[in-house]
């Protein structure tokens, strides 16, 4: 065995070690994916040259509302605005038609009037336009609530209304 | 080329020819982009519009905290989104059905030149979630780096990855079906 030589007469080809982190990596990303790069998409002719002006004129002249980035606030804003706007529509109709009480349209019809009747606009958008601040509980319920209600509420949704750690005093 | 910086002060003076700049600098790949969420142009357009607006209107709101870039961008995928969300509603469609009428509805678009591997690709990409497809489009379409995608998308670099591998692996999948 001592007189074998060590080597195998292998050859690699030259450069080959340098650039092969860099295509492992790309195989990597890219899978064995064989996809065109292009995704066959186009624009008019000459779109984009007149794009800017375009946009510089709707600027001056449209009425969009700009919303502020405010995540933090978007649930409370959401939660409040179907509030308001339960208000706001029904509570007008309900003045105007003596026919139809609020009372006997079920859940599923107002859920299924707000899915037929888009605004187009997202409830994070209807927040920012809707004056929420001095809205009350009780303009929204028809009658105020007593800590009778609420309990019975709890106690047909709530397991175990003791882990609620309710007494009295609350 | 305006600083950044400098533009975005001016921007903030309300200087229109800055804001002529601030288009003229980001359209074309905003627009490609938003045309990638939307699929068709005359859509695209309008997104791509509103968020040049909403970027003018909002400025103000730009603290500094990232690029520019990112922020429009940011911006730019969000109206996307939302106008598909809008569409979903407005036509009575869940959001998987609206992608599905949104493909089937290139075959016959004018500005859609794509073969028939392309538009398999893009019924592919109309089967994933939200994320991996934003990924996998901005990824591989718009060749941006990790860090320029979470960015924009404020996902951590290791998340997108592995969205953007699972991508990958589902695309190929449906490639073969």
């Amino acid at each position: 065995m001592g007189k074998i030589s060590k080597k195998e007469g292998f050859k690699i080809p030259e450069g080959y070690f340098e650039g092969l982190s860099e295509e492992i990596m790309s195989k990597l990303d890219a899978g064995s994916l064989d996809l065109p790069k292009s995704d066959g998409f186009t624009a008019p002719d000459g779109y984009f040259d007149s794009l800017g002006k375009e946009v510089l004129a709707k600027e001056q002249t449209d009425e969009i509302r700009v919303i502020r980035l405010k995540p933090y606030k978007k649930l409370f804003f959401a939660a409040a605005s179907v509030a308001a706007a339960v208000v706001l529509i029904f509570g007008w109709q309900w003045q105007s038609s003596q026919s139809v009480d609020f009372g006997d349209i079920a859940s599923g019809e107002l859920q299924a009037y707000f899915e037929d009747n888009s605004t187009g606009l997202t409830s994070y958008e209807i927040a920012e336009v809707l004056p929420i601040e001095d809205l009350e509980l009780d303009d929204i319920l028809e009658s105020n609530l007593n800590d009778e209600n609420i309990v019975d509420y709890l106690e047909a949704t709530i397991e175990d209304i003791d882990e609620l750690n309710l007494n009295n005093d609350d | 080329m305006i600083a950044e910086e400098t533009l975005v002060q001016r921007l903030k003076q309300k200087d229109s020819k800055a804001f002529e700049v601030l288009i003229d600098t980001h359209k074309e790949r905003l627009y490609w982009h938003i045309r990638r969420i939307v699929l068709n142009h005359d859509d695209a357009n309008d997104v791509l519009q509103n968020t040049f607006i909403k970027v003018f209107r909002s400025i103000d709101g730009f603290k500094g905290d990232s690029k520019l870039f990112s922020w429009i961008y940011r911006i730019g995928t969000n109206e996307a989104l939302t106008f598909i969300k809008v569409k979903s509603k407005k036509l009575g469609l869940g959001m998987d059905e609206v992608q599905e009428h949104m493909v089937n509805n290139l075959e016959a678009d004018v500005y859609f030149e794509g073969d028939e591997i392309q538009l398999k690709l893009q019924k592919a990409l109309a089967k994933l979630p939200e994320k991996q497809k934003l990924v996998f489009m901005m990824k591989y379409f718009e060749e941006m780096k990790y860090g320029e995608i979470s960015a924009i998308l404020n996902t951590s670099v290791g998340g997108l990855k592995a969205s953007y591998h699972l991508a990958v692996k589902k695309i190929e999948s449906y490639l073969k079906e």
